[in-house]
């Protein structure tokens, strides 16, 4: 890949950081699919690429997020325990697993997802869970179904680290529809914490040497840029903007996923 | 007797963990960042290809070379230690604030990254 290929993955790696950070998606799902794509990166190379840029989008956006004391740092906290089991297990399986099968079932689960997320308001009252309470989690809004939310951050954690997205994409819809918080907040609290997800992953990824570092440079940047301006942008739009820009997401990864499924 | 977990809608002693863990992510992003964004100051310069993975062991070899590989693999090195920097924070501030549970599930989380390297590099 050229120089000006290297430019070409940066700028659109800045919409892929704007819209990561914004949706809480950490921008591996645009990331991903530029560089095989357009770009003709290897899959392996572009899904430790968008791994990086998940952490990149992480730290950035957070930074912004938490000025404004957005995010639900407890319930980042619990809820990346169970992610970076996950997405260990889900990075060191990765091989031995059918990715067709895991696209085919992360599909189904998206469109269900979906359509939780769609019937759902934006913001919507539940009664707290008393753990939520026992840990603090409730301080600021309700928290509902903890331990529900865990063993969905753990499967988050798993795509995350088969397929390089999709921690986010289960992550949101989990804290909205499942544990009632607000979606601004919850976006925002999955930006905090997929940053250490992708640690758990991007970790295993260097010290087997997948990750090509002057391709995975401009990704940074680029990202970098778009997600500082997500936390910027996120007062301007209402929630229901945002969950509607959410299930667009849905839509197209689930899209991708059907596709990879009976590829 | 076990002691019970302070309150947290009562104001605490001390920055608020929000404000810190910001600042921690903050500077680790920017010093990562400034470090990658030098690096493709030398693909321009140097006019380097993309196109091979390496290992930190190879990326250590790149950077005393002055090579842009080199110097990308250690702003991405960086960048894996921001969060891991805001966590270790996280579990002293926590700690700190009598909130063992989410002081506890911090350490949890360091473990495992741990766990994980050490699997990465024995595998």
């Amino acid at each position: 890949m050229g120089i000006d290929r290297i430019l070409e993955a940066g700028l659109v790696s800045v919409i892929a950081g704007l819209l990561g950070s914004l949706l809480g998606l950490g921008g591996g799902l645009f990331v991903t699919p530029m560089l095989t794509g357009p770009l003709g990166v290897s899959i392996h190379r572009a899904v430790a690429a968008s791994i990086i840029a998940v952490i990149a989008t992480s730290s950035a956006g957070s930074t912004g997020y938490l000025k404004r004391n957005l995010p639900n740092v407890r319930l980042g906290m619990l809820l990346e325990a169970g992610t970076v089991i996950g997405a260990m297990a889900g990075t060191l399986v990765g091989t031995s697993l059918s990715a067709r099968v895991l696209s085919g079932i992360f599909a189904v689960l998206l469109v269900g997802t979906g359509v939780s997320l769609a019937r759902r308001p934006a913001e919507h009252a539940v009664t707290p869970d008393p753990l939520a309470n026992r840990l603090g989690l409730s301080a600021d809004n309700p928290v509902a179904h903890v331990w529900a939310g865990l063993a969905l951050a753990v499967f988050a954690g798993i795509v995350s680290g088969l397929l390089g997205v999709g921690g986010g994409l289960i992550l949101v819809p989990a804290m909205v529809v499942l544990m009632g918080v607000p979606i601004k907040v919850a976006t925002a609290t999955s930006t905090f914490m997929i940053g250490i997800t992708g640690v758990a992953s991007a970790v295993i990824q260097l010290s087997r040497g997948a990750v090509d570092p002057v391709l995975a440079a401009p990704v940074v940047l680029g990202i970098f840029i778009g997600a500082i301006l997500g936390p910027r942008v996120s007062p301007l739009i209402s929630s229901r903007l945002l969950q509607m820009m959410f299930l667009l997401a849905i839509g197209l990864s689930t899209v991708e996923m059907v596709g990879k499924a009976v590829a | 007797m076990l002691k019970q977990p302070v309150p947290t809608t009562e104001p605490l002693p001390g920055a608020s963990p929000s404000a810190t863990l910001g600042r921690v992510l903050g500077a680790g992003a920017i010093l990562s960042v400034g470090t990658v964004a030098l690096s493709l100051v030398i693909v321009l310069v140097q006019g380097t290809h993309a196109g091979q993975g390496l290992t930190p062991e190879q990326i250590w070899k790149a950077l005393r070379g002055g090579k842009a590989a080199g110097v990308a693999g250690c702003g991405l090195i960086l960048l894996c230690a921001t969060p891991l920097a805001r966590e270790v924070v996280a579990l002293v501030l926590f700690a700190r604030r009598g909130e063992r549970a989410i002081a506890a599930l911090a350490a949890l989380v360091l473990a495992l990254v741990a766990l994980s390297l050490g699997l990465g590099l024995h595998s």
